[in-house]
């Protein structure tokens, strides 16, 4: 495996890796594994058995074959045996032809003469019948050569030798008939028949002819046939194609006479392996009288093999073929099954920020970090996780769990701040804080926290508010205002749950708390329930907390009204007098001109404030009107108005100046009190507070957005291709996105995201116009995915890159 | 194996299907043989060769032969050794080739036949052939058959320069001899050789002649012989009348010289029993001193000699006694069929005239120029081009033969001075030579009780030359034999053959 991984290594087009993890490569090895291996495995078992069997089977079909060539020769031998027994007994050649002189009776040896040429005619293999007469000096007839008389000495005495032996006929496998001579097989036949002998006929065997007769009895032309005598001396020797080297038939014959020597005579066949060739060799023995000599014959095995070994190599090269063309179709077929795949991990990556942008980093950084491992003994705890190669379907369950845990802590937060989201809301609402919302948007808000509210509903609120007892009757201190409204909250909540289903309880924390009831419209009895659901509340306060409990309740027509009745139920509280431990008050039951005891429209300055918080000077305008008109209602002395609009004023310069807005204040209240007209005091409150105010922030704002706007494009020019999400940029820059958003909008009048997107394909277009790089490359250059690019691009231009580039250069 | 076999039968019947088919086609073409439209002319051979392996229809020279001569030839080579058979079977069955080398001319089948008129008689038409006509005139006579006309064209051999004596010049020059003239000088010349140390090693290890006698004739001692009777072969004209020298005085002299040279040890011991390669290895081994052969042949061991002696000189007797044997003229002669139409046949006159051209002899036994031979001072040494080719005297020179008068003065090899001297030898001979006047004289009876009476006569003359029988049994022999029946009949038969070829010359 590990070498598979170097040899993947060597591949091209492995650079482009990075995309591709551990799942690609591995299927891709299973591919090539599953198209390759099977055809290797036929291959190799077809050599192996396919030469196992070949080799059998021609040792068994030579084994035969050898038995029948040395039949034959054995017959070639046998006949000439035999004739040679039967000339001998031939009267031309009696027991009187020892004293006959030759020269004289030419006769008779012109007999002899025709009598050996007719031996040679029958044997067209005898290279000459000779006739040996054994004398002093012997003779030697022959039909060619004539009378040859052989001189008395060392050749005379080979001749004698020959007929000495005891032997009646025998063969002599190298017999020199002169010094010169080279050795020539010879059936030596004693004369006569019977009785003494007086010579011998002598029947050479021409060798050429010989080598023939065996070259025909030979099964192979490509084999070597042997015919080794008794003393291992070849008699014939054909050799054609075979190694033209001693030692081949040195170490053939050694296993022969192993073979022959351990009593396997007769004919057999063996595997004859030398130099990494493998032959057949195959022998039989034959009995001739007196000497036993071997024929053999050896044959190379490759040619019959070839055809298996050519198989099973051109088996395994198409198997390699396969091999690499599986390598391509599994390439091609590993990247189309892969994409969907890969595209998951990219876009989870680009989800979480995670597997994309992690994963490549930490596969291509573990080399060098495994190399930095021992001496860093810092990262080995890293090392140990990072060497695990990237593998896809690993990083896309880790990004999914993440997710999932995201997702669940997410929503473990959301449940956590839901209830104090709500009582939040409500608690805002309550004070009028959302009275710049209308009631159908404050009714959905509503809903969304799970508090419903049908259309024409009436709302019963009763604002309770407790009190430290004198002391020896209550258990908590003037200090513990808070834990007291929690207490006396709860307490009214698990009374009202008793008997209201979407009653909501408001708690204030400064020790009021405010309970709210949906009512039908025009359910009288309702309200006589209330009243007494109040007074037993009250009651219940009064004697668990054994605080001081007062209440009162009123009654809103609907939700927009509700801020207000607060305030004239907290007014109506603030008109109890303390010594009363318990008491409960029904707002509708108290005469209007009371309500309250002030003329300060506290509702109506509220929302002003808020809206010269936000900046929003039009409609604060508006309210200063709207306060005034109030105020001058309500007040009956002009001290009165003074008062009011001066505490406006007031407010006003606190407001402007806690947004950062330090006005003129010098001379403001004087000029104020010399105004009588309400009119007038609205203008001026509008054109030396609410318009200078409104003049100077917007400059400041101005300002501050310029620069930040600027700021951010500086950034953005200079490294356009980051990842500028405007979160992220807001974030980088301390700024809200809002404000972020806002700023560029007022700078450039785009917005962030559509400045970035202008200022990339700005980049992109002089990148297409000057450069020859791919769409690909520029794509990735101004920091878009190349689809995106091309899509985003042809929505912009109405044509892709490639058309857009062609056109500008062409 | 079987479907093998059907193969090949299917293979033969179709070439023969096709053979009978174009035959059919060529004899059809033309009433006369001869293409009219200038095509080459179809000429069917049989001829012997000599060389190892006959040449192919593909061969060089036969191409180029067939291209000078607008032919195309169709030769049957047939081996020496069968050629008699092939011969007796292709006559008796009629089937014969347009030309036909016949090697015995006066075989008694062929005599038949030329008596029936199986063959052309080309008498007429030879002195229309200015080449054919170059060849010597005992050619020619000596190829006319019984009734005195010329079927065939001879093979032409030279007739001066055939087996005569030769001997070792250097000894005698080493024993301050002269060459011999006459019998009396041979003997003593032969005795020089055995005895007195010619090749001076300080050995007795040499004898004078050396050779054989057949069991049916005289052998390597016929020279001696017809010195002697003065006679080529066994009849002597005298009178106009054909005697058999076997009952003339001559003959004994001849073998009392004979067994006096056996007696002495001057001829070969072992002369009834030796053989051929012997006598060769003798000569080549300086143990003898002379011998009988062709002019020519007498260079082999002389070549063998030289090897280990520079000096070694056989020299070819130009006569003995007066005497050298002409030869015949001819080995076989080619027929023409009657069944070839007469113009074809004059082109085949035609053909074989240029065969015996200087242009066409040349080509035939040599080849082309420049590839087969190189020629200097009149000498042409083959290549080893010649032989691949197979290019050669002994195959297409066979058929097609330039008569030369010194053939039998050269053989590869030899020195332009040893070829001078036997071309004047062959030249000395012409002048004196005797032919056989017996050739191509029928005898009936010569045929059926020759060669048994031949062999009876040899017997004695081995016998008497062995010394194992006195020569006045000679005498009593030659007085049965003047009454032998057999005999008596043959020489009657042969004189009226005789009579009557020379009364139609």
């Amino acid at each position: 495996m590990a070498s598979i991984r170097e040899w993947a290594k060597k591949l091209p087009g492995r650079r482009s890796r990075e995309g591709r993890g551990r799942f690609y490569r591995y299927s891709l090895i299973l591919a090539l594994c599953m198209a390759s291996i099977p055809t290797a495995v036929i291959a190799l078992s077809s050599y192996a058995l396919g030469t196992a069997h070949v080799e059998r089977q021609v040792m068994n079909s030579h084994r035969t074959l050898v038995e029948r060539s040395s039949a034959r020769l054995d017959d070639l031998f046998t006949q000439l045996e035999l004739s040679a027994s039967q000339w001998s007994l031939d009267p031309r050649l009696g027991a009187d032809l020892k004293r006959a002189n030759l020269t004289l009776e030419y006769d008779r040896t012109n007999e002899l003469y025709s009598f050996l040429g007719l031996m040679k005619a029958t044997y067209p293999r005898l290279e000459e019948a000779r006739l040996l007469l054994n004398r002093s000096e012997p003779l030697l007839l022959s039909e060619w050569g004539g009378v040859q008389r052989i001189p008395f000495g060392e050749e005379s005495k080979r001749f004698q030798n020959l007929v000495e032996d005891k032997r009646d006929m025998y063969w002599t496998e190298d017999f020199h008939w002169t010094a010169s001579d080279a050795g020539s097989v010879v059936l030596v036949r004693k004369l006569p028949g019977y009785g003494p002998s007086y010579g011998a006929l002598l029947l050479s065997l021409n060798r050429m002819k010989l080598e023939t007769f065996v070259r025909e009895a030979a099964f192979d032309e490509k084999g070597s046939s042997y015919l080794y005598a008794e003393n291992g001396q070849p008699i014939i020797r054909v050799s054609e194609g075979m190694p033209e080297d001693q030692r081949f038939e040195q170490t053939l014959r050694q296993q022969l006479d192993d073979r022959i020597d351990a009593g396997a005579s007769g004919s057999d066949s063996y595997l004859f392996k030398w130099q990494g060739q493998t032959y057949s060799a195959s022998y039989s023995t034959l009995e001739r009288s007196g000497t036993v000599w071997t024929y053999a014959t050896v044959s190379p095995l490759e040619a019959l093999t070839r055809p298996v070994v050519l198989l099973s190599r051109s088996l395994l090269s198409v198997s390699l073929a396969g091999m690499g063309l599986a390598l391509v179709l599994a390439w091609f077929a590993s990247r189309r099954l892969h994409r969907p795949i890969r595209q998951l991990a990219e876009a989870l990556g680009e989800a979480d920020g995670f597997a994309g942008h992690v994963s490549p980093e930490t596969a291509s950084s573990g080399k060098r970090r495994s190399a930095m491992a021992d001496a860093d003994g810092l990262f080995s705890n890293r090392v140990s996780s990072d060497v695990l190669p990237y593998d896809e379907l690993r990083s896309i369950e880790n990004s999914w769990k993440g997710l999932a845990d995201a997702k669940r802590e997410a929503e473990r937060r959301l449940e956590q701040t839901y209830p104090e989201l709500r009582a939040g809301f409500l608690l805002q609402w309550m004070q009028g804080h959302y009275r710049s919302l209308r009631e159908g948007g404050l009714l959905s808000r509503l809903e969304r926290f799970g508090w419903r509210l049908e259309q024409g509903e009436r709302l019963a609120v009763f604002l309770l508010r407790v009190g430290v007892l004198s002391p020896p009757e209550s258990q908590f201190r003037e200090e513990d205002e808070l834990l007291m409204t929690f207490a006396a909250a709860n307490v009214a909540r698990e009374f009202i749950d008793g008997c209201c289903e979407r009653a909501e309880i408001v708690n204030f924390h400064d020790g009021s708390v405010a309970v709210l009831v949906p009512i039908a419209e025009t359910d009288i009895g309702e309200k006589a329930a209330m009243k007494k659901t109040s007074h037993d509340m009250a009651d219940t306060l009064r004697a668990v907390l054994r605080l001081r409990t007062v209440l009162c309740t009123g009654e809103a027509a609907g939700i927009m009204d509700v801020p207000e009745l607060l305030q004239a139920l907290r007014s109506a509280l603030r008109g109890i007098p303390a010594t009363e431990s318990c008491r409960v008050l029904h707002l509708d039951e108290l005469l209007p001109g009371t309500v309250g005891g002030t003329a300060y429209p506290f509702a109506l300055e509220k929302e002003l404030l808020q809206e010269i918080r936000l900046g929003r000077t039009d409609e604060a305008a508006r309210l200063v009107r709207e306060f005034v008109v109030r105020l001058s209602e309500r007040t009956s002395s002009e001290s009165e108005l003074h008062e009011g609009t001066l505490q406006l004023l007031g407010s006003l310069l606190h407001v402007a100046l806690e947004n950062g807005v330090r006005l003129e204040a010098a001379g403001l209240y004087e000029r104020l009190l010399e105004l009588r007209r309400p009119e007038a005091v609205v203008d001026f409150l509008r054109s030396r507070v609410l318009e200078p105010y409104g003049q100077e922030l917007e400059k400041r704002q101005g300002i501050e957005a310029d620069r930040l706007a600027e700021k951010v494009r500086d950034e953005l020019e200079h490294d356009y291709t980051a990842d500028f999400s405007l979160e992220r940029c807001a974030e980088r820059f301390g700024v809200s996105p809002y404000t972020l958003s806002r700023s560029f909008k007022q700078t450039y009048n785009q917005t962030f995201v559509d400045y970035v997107m202008n200022l990339r394909l700005e980049r992109a277009r002089e990148l297409l116009r000057t450069t020859d790089l791919k769409v690909n490359e520029i794509a990735e250059a101004v920091g878009y995915r190349p689809s995106y690019f091309i899509r985003l691009f042809r929505k912009q231009e109405g044509m892709t890159p490639g058309q857009y580039r062609t056109e500008k250069s062409g | 194996m079987s479907k093998k076999r059907t193969g090949i039968r299917a293979l033969l019947a179709a070439v023969a299907t096709l053979s009978l088919l174009t035959a059919a086609c060529g004899s059809g073409n033309s009433a006369s043989g001869v293409p009219e439209d200038g095509s080459p002319l179809p000429v069917s051979i049989m001829s012997m060769y000599f060389t190892p392996e006959p040449p192919g229809p593909d061969n060089v020279v036969v191409q180029e032969f067939e291209k000078r001569t607008n032919t195309d030839l169709n030769i049957t080579w047939v081996s020496p050794n069968s050629y008699g058979d092939k011969v007796n079977v292709t006559l008796a069955s009629g089937d014969m080739p347009d030309l036909m080398l016949v090697d015995d001319a006066f075989s008694a089948q062929l005599r038949t036949m030329v008596q029936q008129g199986a063959f052309w008689d080309l008498t007429s038409y030879i002195d229309d052939y200015p080449n054919l006509k170059k060849f010597p005139e005992a050619s020619w006579i000596n190829t006319k058959q019984a009734d005195g006309q010329n079927y065939g064209i001879p093979r032409v051999r030279p007739v001066d320069g055939g087996s005569f004596l030769f001997l070792r010049k250097d000894w005698l020059d080493n024993l301050n001899m002269d060459v011999p003239q006459s019998t009396d000088e041979l003997y003593e010349t032969l005795r020089a050789f055995t005895e007195d140390d010619p090749d001076g090693n300080g050995q007795n290890d040499t004898i004078g002649f050396t050779g054989l006698v057949t069991q049916s004739n005289m052998g390597s001692y016929s020279g001696i012989v017809s010195a002697f009777t003065q006679s080529n072969g066994d009849w002597k004209d005298v009178d106009g009348k054909l005697v058999n020298v076997n009952l003339l005085p001559e003959m004994r002299d001849a073998l009392e010289w004979l067994s006096n040279a056996y007696a002495d040890g001057l001829i070969s011991e072992d002369l009834a029993v030796l053989k051929e390669s012997q006598t060769k290895d003798q000569l080549n081994a300086g143990r003898a001193g002379a011998s009988q052969n062709t002019v020519e042949a007498s260079w082999e061991p002389t070549e063998a000699q030289r090897k280990s002696n520079p000096d070694a000189d056989f020299l070819p007797l130009v006569s003995l006694n007066g005497y050298v044997n002409k030869d015949g003229g001819f080995f076989g002669m080619f027929l023409i069929p009657k069944s070839v139409p007469e113009n074809k046949m004059k082109k085949l006159l035609e053909l074989m005239d240029y065969g015996a051209s200087e242009e066409g002899g040349t080509l035939a036994s040599y080849g082309l120029e420049g590839v087969h031979y190189t020629e200097e001072n009149g000498i042409k040494t083959v290549t080893e081009q010649a032989k691949t080719d197979i290019v050669a005297s002994q195959a297409l020179g066979q058929i097609f033969i330039q008569y030369d008068k010194y053939l039998r003065a050269y053989r590869s090899g030899m020195p332009q001075d040893v070829f001078e001297r036997n071309k004047k030898i062959v030249d000395e001979r012409e002048k004196i030579s005797l032919p056989d006047k017996a050739i191509g004289l029928y005898s009936e009876t010569n045929v059926s009780a020759g060669p048994e009476l031949a062999k009876d006569i040899q017997d004695i003359k081995t016998k008497i030359v062995l010394g194992k029988l006195p020569l006045s049994a000679w005498d009593e022999f030659v007085e049965k034999l003047k009454t032998h029946t057999d005999l008596q009949k043959i020489t009657e038969e042969l004189n009226e053959a005789y009579a009557k070829r020379q009364s139609a010359s």
